[in-house]
């Protein structure tokens, strides 16, 4: 960078911090940087003039001289009233007719010297005593000032900290409301997820009981069983057992590979006593056609002759009523 | 002999005479700005009023130009004049005159908020008071004295004058306290131009406003 440059830049205070404090080394020891300084700097005062004048307001003007009238001191204030009432008294000849008692007063003095260094030397002293008086007193007032000054930090610092700690609480507790809703919802999410278990449970247990029942019936030493066979070749891929202990009085039918059910139809289980068919249980089947079922009875299962399987309407009928397979067979 | 029958004054007259005695009489010529300032620094309320009257607008209009703000321009003003009132006695006429001194201390104050403001940083909360009139400058009063006899509309036109290009680089420097390297990023043109800017600048501004010495 040329010396012009720096010298137009700093004037214009266009310098970087670091370049500055380097170029004011340069101008401390250079009479001629000093110099063009001096003129680039005066030159760029004028745009101080440029912009458009601004009438302050009368707000700002009335805290100003407030600030002032705090800050002048009572010596001062005295010279002004002093002056005041004296511009009271004689507003209009007071100028010259001052001047021309002080040059009355001169030609006294002339004559009457030591008098009036007498009366002078009084009043000079009389003026110091009241000067070192204010000064104290502004001293004083400085001290109170200070006082107050501290005062006003404390109880401002106290405030801040005060919105500080209620910012603080606040925050925390948005953060424990937030937490509280959260603990809520998990504690919703887990009654719903218990109310399933619950729901899962029970059906758990009753599955298990089902199967309990199912073991207790085809774990039995003299159980028996016997195939039902399909009343025609269309059927046959079907399979349907029934397993029962003449020492019990409940059976397990299963079934395997049924065909399908036409819509409101089920699979009812019937058990032949002589020639009479007695209605015994509805076998739910799934999808593939399997299924199985205990079968209660009043009755020993060796009293029966026979059982059979037929598809009947939905939830059975008393009497049979076949609507497709038949599958029927002999206890063994 | 009548003359010398001046009779003895009470104390209290005589105290009141003699403060009348050093204080100027009341019904005089305006004062200039720079005899105010001299009895500002003897804390004279009256001056202090007389010259925040004459020179407040300007100072504020001043201090808005850089801050783009009113308020923050109105604090800048009293805190200025406050160091007028406090600091008067620093003030020397033979440097330059009221006028400048003041509005030199607006100027650094409001670049001072301007770029606290910016930067967000902890800055001084005074303006140096060394600025300008501790640092050496010889011929101050020579150049200022050319500076305050021009007129505004004359320095606008000189500004106006300026290629926009030129123009806007002073600009951002004086008013919005931008540094070089600043400037060429806010413009997007490499450093060196933005010094031949200022340099050219400056001397088309010396020519239209200070012919005598851009002459030299």
């Amino acid at each position: 960078m040329e010396l012009a440059d720096k010298i137009a830049l700093y004037a214009l205070g266009a310098l970087e911090p670091d370049e500055a404090a380097e170029f004011e080394k340069l101008v401390a020891a250079s009479p001629y940087v000093q110099s063009r300084l001096g003129e680039e700097r005066a030159l760029l005062r004028s745009l101080q003039i440029a912009p458009e004048p601004v009438e302050p307001s009368a707000a700002a003007t009335r805290r100003l001289m407030a600030h002032i009238d705090a800050e002048i001191t009572p010596l001062q204030k005295r010279l002004d009233a002093a002056s005041r009432s004296k511009a009271a008294q004689a507003p209009a000849q007071q100028s010259s007719g001052l001047w021309a008692l002080l040059r009355g007063l001169g030609l006294g003095l002339a004559v009457i010297s030591t008098a009036a260094a007498a009366f002078l030397g009084y009043n000079l002293v009389q003026v110091q005593r009241d000067m070192s008086a204010m000064r104290k007193e502004i001293t004083d007032l400085r001290g109170e000032l200070n006082t107050t000054q501290q005062t006003v930090i404390h109880k401002d610092q106290a405030v801040a900290e005060l919105e500080r700690t209620s910012a603080d609480l606040r925050r925390q507790l948005s953060d424990a409301q937030a937490r509280i809703n959260a603990a809520q919802t998990q504690l919703a999410e887990a009654e719903g997820n218990a109310d399933k278990s619950a729901l899962a449970l029970k059906t758990a247990q009753t599955q298990l009981s089902s199967v309990q029942s199912e073991l207790a019936i085809i774990s039995q030493p003299d159980v028996r069983s016997a195939a039902l066979p399909a009343s025609s070749d269309s059927y046959k891929q079907g399979a349907v057992t029934i397993f029962y202990s003449p020492k019990t009085d409940a059976a397990l039918v299963t079934v395997a590979n049924l065909p399908p059910l036409p819509e409101g139809r089920d699979y009812q289980l019937w058990l032949i006593e002589g020639s009479n068919p007695l209605p015994s249980v509805i076998i739910k089947v799934d999808e593939k056609g399997n299924g199985r079922a205990v079968v209660p009875s009043d009755k020993n299962f060796v009293n029966f002759q026979a059982f059979g399987v037929t598809v009947e309407k939905l939830g059975g009928s008393p009497t049979p009523n076949p609507e497709g397979p038949i599958y029927l067979g002999k206890a063994s | 002999m009548n003359e010398l029958a001046v009779p003895l004054m009470p104390v209290s007259l005589l105290r009141d005479t003699v403060i009348q005695a050093v204080r100027p009489p009341s019904v005089e010529a305006p004062v200039d700005d720079n005899a105010l300032l001299l009895r500002i620094a003897q804390q004279d309320r009256q001056s202090f009023q007389t010259l925040y009257e004459r020179l407040s607008p300007q100072a504020l209009g001043l201090a808005v130009r850089i801050l783009d703000d009113r308020a923050a321009g109105e604090d800048v003003l009293h805190d200025a004049f406050v160091r007028v009132w406090n600091h008067a006695e620093k003030f020397d006429p033979a440097r330059g005159s009221a006028r400048t001194w003041l509005l030199t201390i607006v100027h650094r104050m409001s670049i001072d908020a301007l770029r606290r403001r910016r930067s967000k940083t902890t800055v001084a909360i005074d303006a140096p008071e060394h600025e300008d009139w501790d640092l050496p400058d010889d011929d101050a009063n020579t150049h200022d004295a050319a500076v305050t006899n021009l007129s505004r509309t004359h320095v606008l036109s000189a500004m106006n004058g300026l290629p926009d290009a030129h123009r806007q680089i002073i600009e951002l420097a004086y008013y919005k306290g931008m540094t070089h390297r600043e400037i060429a990023l806010h413009l997007d043109e490499p450093v060196g131009t933005v010094h031949s800017r200022v340099r050219q600048s400056m001397m088309l501004l010396k020519k239209v406003l200070w012919p005598k010495v851009g002459d030299q």
